[in-house]
């Protein structure tokens, strides 16, 4: 489990580890196909490709496990940035989800985040480092969670 | 590696494995994305997303052994389906990039007797086969920008016997099921991204169950 602001439902976690299992694939695209870069889509410039699919891997890994793995800022910002790239023209998917996704869960937000990528990752981005603490409960139910965050189209009771 | 009717390329055999693996992703997409069933958007009415999912498994590891596998024309026609929508993802692919590999690595499939059911048991499974498939004479950059690219260097070689019947019957006569060689179903739902299309190196691997 990775380190979220709160306690994250099932359908979160499946949808995280899911949107890193299509980033690594994207990564794989044959040779004939090498003009196409998920890494430069994204805009990480300071990565390479095979570093990028490597943090994904290391970001699937921690998500997978039983134990709470913390996110560095660079492992959250190309999180989010994969799951932008996965909600991108999805006609089912708000416009504003991965907004309202990282709201709701991500534990470091805005500019800071977002600058860590400003310079190469550094070792430590690629390992998975123990969060020894307990996530705080989530307050709202599975359901009408996801409708919120990725369709909006019913409010929470 | 899947039978084909010339021997595959290294470059057409990591397409296909990739095109393999994305369909199986995508029929695991989570239902938070309200995604149109695969089957819908592959036009195969008669299959759930379980099954196209199930067979793209056993496609995928039987393309990835070092036997030659060969499919039932029900694969081949799933085969075909999720090159044509791999491809038409990729920017730069000429319009008949599918068609293309058809002519060159497909057998004749004849589509009626299949179209309008679903598959069966054994049509899930590739069969071992103990033959050499035909040579496959074309440089294999030329090859891979024809078929991808619809630039043509020059004669594309075809195989005489481009029925599949024709080449089934050619080495196992009427008795395609071979007791004994067939793959076994991959019932688990999980599945590992450890190939490495582009050459480079991979220390791990993930397998996962959703």
């Amino acid at each position: 489990m990775l380190n979220w602001k709160k306690m994250p439902h099932q359908w979160f976690r499946k949808l995280v580890q899911w949107s890193l299992y299509r980033a690594i694939l994207e990564c794989d695209l044959p040779m004939c196909f090498a003009g196409r870069s998920l890494r430069r889509t994204l805009v990480l410039d300071h990565m390479t490709n095979d570093n990028f699919r490597q943090m994904c891997e290391t970001i699937l890994l921690a998500s997978k496990s039983a134990q709470c793995h913390r996110l560095t800022g660079y492992q959250a910002e190309v999180l989010y940035r994969v799951l932008g790239w996965v909600f991108n023209g999805r006609l089912d998917v708000v416009n504003v989800a991965i907004a309202s996704v990282e709201a709701a869960y991500f534990p470091e937000t805005g500019a800071a985040a977002a600058a860590c990528t400003f310079t190469a990752p550094l070792p430590s981005d690629f390992r998975l480092e123990l969060f020894d603490g307990r996530l705080p409960p989530n307050g709202i139910d599975a359901d009408p969670e996801m409708r919120l965050l990725l369709h909006n189209d019913v409010g929470i009771n | 590696m899947l039978r084909w009717k010339v021997a595959p390329h290294p470059w057409f055999q990591l397409l296909v494995q990739w095109a393999l693996y994305t369909a199986i992703v995508k029929c695991d997409t989570p239902p938070s994305l309200r995604q149109r069933p695969v089957h819908d958007q592959l036009g195969l009415p008669h299959m759930t997303d379980g099954d196209i999912r199930l067979m793209c498994s056993n496609m995928l590891v039987a393309s990835k052994s070092g036997e030659n596998y060969l499919p039932k024309e029900y694969g081949f026609r799933v085969i075909r389906s999720v090159l044509y929508w791999a491809l038409t993802s990729l920017p730069g692919i000429s319009s008949q990039a599918t068609n293309n590999i058809v002519q060159r690595y497909c057998y004749d499939v004849v589509e009626e007797d299949i179209r309008d059911r679903p598959p069966d048991q054994v049509e899930y499974v590739a069969h071992s086969t103990g033959f050499r498939q035909a040579d496959n004479t074309t440089d294999p950059e030329e090859d891979e920008l024809y078929c991808l690219f619809g630039i043509a260097s020059g004669a594309v070689d075809a195989d005489p016997r481009s029925s599949f019947d024709e080449a089934v019957a050619a080495h196992y006569g009427s008795n395609l099921a071979v007791p004994g060689t067939t793959f076994e179903r991959i019932t688990s739902n999980s599945y590992e991204i450890n190939v490495s299309p582009t050459g480079r190196a991979r220390s791990s691997s993930v397998s996962t169950s959703f």
